[in-house]
């Protein structure tokens, strides 16, 4: 993964989780401005970030949450649970997305839905406070719409006529033939140039660009007031990439962008340009019926003729030129050859056809019916063409024509017909074409193409909320201020385990030095060498144990990493319950090993959600039993010795031992007679039995009888313990105690039939000898009295299934090891006790990996391999 | 130097970035009658192209580059004949 957002990954959690503190803070004190502007700062900066790469969901997702922070921040709105509600609920949102990030490089497209409406409730918190801000519909990019599907015509948005002739024929031709190409109007921010944007590099490498050019938004100032860094450029595109391409490539400025998809109406345009003479008169008188007759052959020869006798420059050559390429590429598009013909209409001709209706004609003979769609196509040519410049004396003849075409295409009623004669009268009464346009657009309810306003429904602000790579503050501040510099360092976990490896294996080597310094003296007898050897041992020795140690820090987290998540899951959970409970954390800095600590979310997750869901009664009954109404949940940790004590207390109903053993019993987790003599403190352990669940009802919480029997073997998988202590009505206190390094184990070696085996220290209660004669047999069972207690014991032999029996010493004493699991005390016959030594214990792998007796396997210093046995398993 | 200034001749050569607008504004505001000439220049940076759209000197020179000449050409002509 690109490094860059490896940091921006690691970065943006701590960031996350700073946000989801100190909403939970917030709600405790809303009115505290360090804390608004810290959060706000901190939604800032990830947003800043997020905008380094290509998330824009992300972004804008952030975006709209720091806009509403920033409405918080300034006092506008009070924060209230519905801010922190979506803020959070926004927070998990882009959690989500790093964790796909962070597995597949980026996130499915599939959430930009999910992105739009989290940004969408956020601003509406916005809007809803603020009217000032304008309510943006924030995931879509700025479209005009879809292609233009009749007469609700929406204009490309800039004038087509910059573009050359024969590369917008090029273009009709494509579109004739069913491709699709794009007017892409790029108005890149006035301050985008020190945001690092190139915006003219970025529209000249516009995928699938055809034509572009570089325009000026504002005219000019006077070169002495020219700011050069202040981005006034807009750029006019044409594009046949698709619109998903397009929108990929300008995900950045989503708002800057207008697309148009084109439509063949936008490219005719005929330039202007200077009139050719009567000839055209004549062409039209003899164009005109072969056009109604559907003579194409005879048509186009006659205009091959008239274009090869025109001077291309002239306006009527352009329109030859398109009628041509439209009776080749459209060949029964007769409406849009008729219009185009009659552009040609010099004023004079007008009165003369006026009376005829051509149209209408053109449809009986050719059997087509005046469609809608076709007669929309009619009035926006006309349209277009009192747009188009023109001379003076060519004006109302222009006028005519127009009103010609509109009334032969018009419905005959009267009304229709005589507003349009007003309108033709006025407009050559001003010499202008303005009524007629007007007239057309009260016809149709559109806005005139003349205008070609860039994009009337981009709003201001839409732009300045533009450009997700907004440059942030803080980051500029970091990578400047070099004494600012972290002091911590952010290692892969893999680095650090490859040297815990390393390290285990010096500390294995080094336990080689002893026995070469006792091969010196007794095989070679170089009593000096084996002093030196031992001396020099010494010394590595304690080196090698201080790196150990200090490597072993390195891999020691807070437990604040694992209680960080209980503020937001207490507020949730006790929310939907309708309870109110106070969390308490206590000791967060207490440190234990990465491993231990991550093993400890999910147990510490099921043990607050059972608190929370049967411990903690709800407010009134509270008060009823004279407590207070809010429950008190303590999460506290201690370091004691070389374990990690944590104790989750609550102040709740506590456990009832006789509803847990009626509970028990009817599940038939224990039977009658161990029903009647369990103490209560037992009954209370019967938690912990698989299937327990006291809960009436499984909700969504917890009761679905996997609970705390989970909890207890997810600890004893890390060498933890679990304990359970509850009074009825004053509360339940469950103790967790963990080692705090895994990766260092001490373990006692003992010897059985001749082999040598590890006992995990934790493990280990006294080594004592018992004569032969105090071993009694109960049954078949061994047992023995050690301090007044009765201890069952077992022969290790036996549990391994080895044949030979427990040897005992010259006095006839057995080695006796005893154990403690669980609650219990037991005794293991072995033959023989060796030293403790302190080993890395490595979990059995593959074939082995199914033998439960053994905890592991560990390297002794002359080589060997050490079977660690697993005492919980065996007995 | 991307910039090269003569007596009324500026030379823009291979990539002129964006540092580059600034010195080119200014000395255009001081040589209004200034010709331009873009032969080897392989990039404009939009802030510079700004300057020279508002300026509109005469080009002496077009970029050799077909793509940057088109829309230099487009561009700077526009301008010239707004400007006119």
């Amino acid at each position: 993964m690109d490094p860059l957002l490896e940091q921006f990954l690691s970065e943006g959690r701590d960031a996350l989780q700073a946000i989801g503190e100190q909403l939970m803070q917030l709600e405790t004190r809303p009115g505290d401005a360090s804390l608004v502007a810290e959060l706000f700062r901190h939604v800032h900066t990830l947003k800043g970030n997020s905008g380094l790469f290509s998330f824009p969901d992300m972004t804008r997702v952030l975006h709209a949450g720091e806009d509403l922070m920033a409405v918080v921040r300034d006092g506008k709105q009070p924060f209230t649970e519905l801010t922190a509600d979506s803020l959070l609920q926004a927070a998990d949102f882009v959690d989500l997305l790093f964790d796909e990030i962070e597995n597949h490089g980026s996130y499915a497209a599939s959430h930009a839905g999910v992105a739009s409406a989290l940004a969408d409730t956020l601003r509406r918190q916005i809007a809803s406070s603020d009217p000032a801000v304008p309510e943006l519909a924030p995931g879509t990019l700025a479209l005009a719409a879809e292609p233009a599907p009749a007469w609700g015509l929406l204009n490309p948005p800039f004038d087509l006529a910059a573009v050359p002739e024969p590369q917008r024929m090029v273009i009709y031709q494509h579109l004739c033939q069913g491709g699709q190409v794009f007017a892409v109007q790029y108005q890149p921010e006035a301050e985008c140039f020190f945001q690092g944007l190139d915006p003219l590099h970025q529209a000249m490498h516009t995928p699938g660009q055809l034509w572009g050019q570089v325009v000026a938004r504002e005219p000019w100032p006077e070169l002495a007031l020219l700011d050069a860094y202040r981005c006034v450029l807009g750029f006019h595109l044409l594009s046949d990439a698709s619109r998903d391409e397009l929108e990929e490539y300008y995900r950045y400025t989503p708002d800057a962008i207008t697309l148009h998809a084109l439509s063949v109406e936008d490219l005719i345009l005929p330039l202007a340009g200077p009139s050719g003479g009567p000839i055209y008169e004549d062409f039209i008188a003899e164009a005109w019926p072969l056009l109604l007759q559907g003579d194409a052959a005879a048509l186009r020869r006659a205009t091959d003729a008239v274009l090869a006798l025109s001077s291309p420059a002239l306006w009527q050559s352009g329109v030859l030129r398109w009628l041509r390429l439209v009776m080749a590429e459209e060949p029964y598009n007769y409406v849009r050859q008729q219009a185009l013909l009659q552009c040609l209409h010099p004023m004079t001709l007008l009165a003369a056809n006026s009376t005829a209706n051509p149209v209408q004609d053109k449809a009986a003979v050719v059997g087509l019916d005046m469609a809608e769609g076709t007669r929309a196509e009619v009035l926006r040519i006309q349209q277009q063409v009192l747009q188009l410049p023109v001379s003076d004396d060519w004006h109302v003849g222009r006028l005519r024509a127009a009103a010609h075409s509109l009334r032969a295409c018009l419905p005959a009623d009267s009304q229709t017909q005589d507003q349009l004669q007003q309108a033709l009268a006025q407009a050559e009464a001003l010499r202008s074409g303005q009524p007629l346009l007007d007239y057309l657009q009260a016809l149709s309810g559109t806005v005139p193409p003349a205008a070609h306003t860039p994009s009337p429904a981009l709003p201001e602000v839409a732009l300045s909320e533009a450009l997700p790579a907004e440059p942030d503050m803080s980051l500029i501040k970091r990578s400047d201020s070099g004494g600012g510099l972290s002091r911590s360092l952010k290692v892969d976990q893999e680095k650090i385990d490859h040297l815990v490896n390393l390290i285990g294996e010096m500390v294995v080597s080094k336990n080689a030095l002893p026995y070469l310094a006792q091969r010196a003296e007794s095989v070679y007898h170089c009593r000096e060498l084996a002093r030196e050897l031992k001396a020099q041992y010494v010394v590595i020795n304690r080196i090698a144990d201080e790196m150990q140690d200090a490597i072993l820090q390195v891999r020691m987290l807070p437990v604040s990493s694992v209680f960080q998540r209980f503020p937001r899951l207490v507020r949730d959970i006790s929310r939907r319950l309708g309870k109110d409970v106070r969390l308490v954390l206590q000791g967060e800095e207490t440190a234990a090993d990465k491993t231990i600590i991550e093993s400890l979310g999910d147990p510490l997750v099921h043990i607050v959600r059972n608190s929370l869901d049967h411990g903690f009664e709800l407010p009134a009954q509270r008060q009823a039993a004279g407590k207070p109404p809010y429950g008190t949940l303590t999460l506290r940790a201690v370091q004691e010795a070389d374990r990690v004590i944590i104790d989750i207390i609550d102040d709740g109903a506590g456990i009832d031992p006789e509803v847990v053993k009626r509970k028990a019993y009817q599940r038939g987790i224990i039977d009658e007679s161990t029903l009647e003599r369990l103490s209560d403190q037992a009954a209370i352990n019967l938690v912990f039995a698989a299937g327990f669940s006291t809960a009436e009802v499984v909700s969504d919480l917890s009761g679905r009888g996997v609970g705390m029997d989970v909890v207890r073997s997810a600890i004893e998988k890390v060498n933890g313990s679990i304990q359970l202590q509850s009074q009825k009505g004053r509360g339940t206190q469950l103790r967790l105690s963990l080692p705090l390094s895994m990766a260092i184990s001490n373990v006692m070696v003992i010897q059985s039939d001749c082999q040598l085996f590890g006992v995990p220290m934790d493990a280990v209660v006294e080594t004592v000898r018992v004569a032969r004669r105090d071993i009694h047999t109960i049954k078949t069972s061994l047992t023995t009295v050690l301090r007044g207690r009765i201890v069952p014991l077992k022969a290790l032999n036996q549990l391994l299934g080895m044949a030979a029996p427990p040897l005992c010493n010259e006095d006839d004493e057995f080695a006796v090891l005893l154990v403690r699991f669980g609650g219990e005390v037991a005794g293991l016959l072995v033959d023989d006790f060796h030293a403790t030594t302190s080993v890395i214990i490595k979990p059995l792998s593959s074939v082995l990996s199914g033998l439960t007796a053994y905890a592991g396997s560990a390297l002794m210093g002359d080589g060997s391999v050490l079977m660690v046995l697993n005492v919980k398993e065996l007995l | 130097m991307p910039i090269e200034f003569k007596k009324n001749l500026v030379v823009c050569r291979e990539h002129v970035g964006v540092e580059e607008a600034e010195v080119l504004l200014s000395w255009l505001q001081k040589h209004r009658t200034a010709q331009i000439d873009l032969a080897s220049c392989c990039y404009l940076h939009p802030a510079s192209l700004q300057v020279l759209m508002a300026a509109a000197p005469r080009v002496k020179a077009w970029p050799e580059q077909a793509e940057l000449r088109r829309w230099l050409q487009s561009a700077i002509t526009l301008s010239q004949t707004e400007k006119r």
